[in-house]
């Protein structure tokens, strides 16, 4: 016969063990809360971040260019374009398990980060036309030499997309195979509330830029902290929740350490990204122009993928999707995800865009060459200066009758074809 | 109270209690959130943000000129450079690294070119 609790002690209702176990597990939970409390408080152990392994390519000044280890695998390298000032860049490589450099590293991409770094009062004359005409094609061009490759891919996230966007219209020659924008800001008058704080009616730039000449990163974080003023208390509230799990205390003080370091911004760049990006909504109107060439969206034909999240506040969905209806390209995708502008690539719920497995048609395809190579030509007829004299790729000509072609293979977005599994470069 | 109400009235009662704190707090953020969004994504406010900025930069402006003259002045005392000085220096550098990525540029196109007629020549002479 079994000694069923319930048997043993009939006068007790049957909802009393269902309550003492719940008090049991709350009253262990609420012990490892005050032992992982104190230890943060006591010991507080510097979190380890950026755990995968990198080279330094090249550096410009304050800027770096990381080539990340993979297995290569995919034959086009991918250059990651971040956001320059405001936060610093080992987000994108957080913690094991939620990076995303690890997981594109894992799938085997070819990947290169660009490090802006952090820019000093000597640099207040940096502007956002030296960073996408100067900085950027010279990172650009170090990448494609360094991987051995004819073609790159670009990924820009947050403010990289635009800055990433101008650099490839600008730089007609540069051989782009794919251009990816990961919630990045193209039309800047739906970029919500810190288009309306920085409107030019109430915003005076040229007098802030002038009294403080760069702008203090504790400016910076005060924008963003305003922008979701509850955030401070509902991570707190949701730290003291999970506080129990080793496991989500190492992931808050990993995320806790790089939303506490935000970096300032030079002087001369904040000027002309608030004024020509923000106030004056140039890059969607087409009205930019940078190292006396002007800033055409439409100028880019290759395969397009376009990345809003639902809840993003600092580049809501609508200024990315804004995108597709500016880009020339035939072959474009636009994918709205759950989450915010960080959970898109951070974090234990990170879910990477550009991860084979959460879109079917980013599965790697067979080993071989790209189905459709570049055809040789002479470098005569490419328009651009010459550093990157390649023929055009068909999807990725200034001309959308070459693009029109992509899609007719698999049926599948081109981008998966172009990064089809090849023999490492 | 409309969130501690509408949870009290959700489903059976529940033995947990610590997950209906937890449910009720998350909840008053959400609304405080949702109440603070509006407020602030409102034009008078970006109007008092603005004014309130220059007052800032209208105040801040001058102390700060002020406090850099003597800073400034008690460093050139001392016979050490100013921080104006030591940013130009560095500015200096800055220049100077793009005029040797200028000259690194010219420098791999003439090779480039070099080896492009190097190869034009053999192939003639073949």
């Amino acid at each position: 016969m079994r000694n069923e609790p319930s048997t043993m002690m009939p006068e007790m209702p049957a909802v009393s063990a269902e309550v003492m176990a719940r008090l049991d597990e709350d009253t262990r939970r609420n012990f490892l809360r005050m032992k992982h409390w104190s230890e943060m408080v006591m010991n507080p152990k510097e979190p380890e971040v950026g755990p995968t392994p990198r080279e330094e390519i090249y550096r410009k000044n304050k800027s770096r260019l990381w080539r990340y280890a993979s297995k290569r695998t995919y034959r086009t390298p991918l250059l990651f374009v971040p956001n320059l000032g405001i936060s610093r860049p080992y987000i994108f490589d957080l913690m094991p398990k939620a990076s995303f450099i690890e997981h594109m590293t894992q799938q085997g991409f070819d990947f290169y980060l660009v490090d802006w770094g952090v820019f000093g009062p000597e640099d207040n004359s940096l502007t956002v036309e030296d960073a996408v005409t100067k900085i950027l094609p010279r990172l650009a061009r170090k990448a494609l030499e360094s991987s051995g490759a004819s073609e790159m891919s670009v990924l820009g996230y947050c403010m990289g997309a635009p800055l990433s966007a101008c650099f490839l219209t600008t730089h007609p020659e540069f051989p782009l195979k794919n251009y990816i924008d990961m919630a990045g800001p193209i039309d800047f008058s739906h970029v919500g509330m810190f288009g309306q704080w920085l409107d030019a009616r109430y915003f005076d730039v040229d007098k802030y830029v002038d009294t403080l000449g760069s702008i203090p990163a504790d400016m910076v974080k005060l924008g963003f902290k305003l922008l979701k003023p509850t955030m401070d208390l509902s991570t707190n509230v949701n730290l003291w929740w999970n506080l129990w799990n080793p496991e989500y205390v190492a992931g808050f003080n990993a995320l806790n350490k790089w939303a506490n370091e935000y970096l300032p911004f030079p002087g001369e760049f904040f000027r002309q990204w608030v004024k020509e990006f923000y106030q004056q909504n140039k890059l969607v109107k087409g009205e930019l122009v940078m190292g006396g060439r002007p800033v055409k969206l439409s100028a880019i034909a290759c395969p397009v993928l376009a990345v809003g999240a639902k809840e993003d506040n600092i580049a809501p969905p609508a200024c990315v999707k804004a995108l597709m209806d500016a880009v020339s390209s035939t072959d474009k995708e636009y994918l709205e995800l759950p989450g915010g502008h960080i959970s898109l690539i951070a974090g234990r719920g990170l879910r990477p865009i550009a991860g084979p497995r959460s879109r079917p048609g980013w599965r790697p395809g067979p080993r071989g060459d790209a189905p459709w190579r570049r055809r040789a030509v002479s470098s005569s007829s490419i328009s651009g200066r010459g550093k990157w004299r390649r023929a055009p790729r068909p999807g990725c000509g200034r001309s959308g009758r070459d693009s029109r072609r992509i899609r007719s293979r698999s049926g599948g977005p081109s981008w998966t074809r172009g990064w089809r599994r090849g023999r490492s470069s | 109270m409309a969130a501690w109400s509408k949870l009290m009235t959700q489903g059976p009662p529940s033995a947990d209690l610590m997950g209906q704190w937890k449910q009720f707090l998350d909840q008053w953020i959400a609304a405080w959130s949702k109440v603070l969004e509006q407020a602030m994504g409102t034009e008078t406010f970006a109007q008092a943000m603005g004014k309130q900025m220059e007052s800032f930069l209208n105040t801040s402006g001058p102390v700060k000129k002020a406090a850099e003259q003597q800073i400034d002045a008690g460093l050139a005392g001392l016979g050490l450079p100013s921080r104006s000085q030591v940013i130009g220096v560095a500015a200096q550098i800055v220049q100077l690294e793009d005029k040797i990525d200028g000259l690194e540029d010219r420098l791999d196109a003439v090779v480039k070119e070099l080896r492009e007629l190097t190869a034009a020549v053999k192939a003639a002479r073949a």
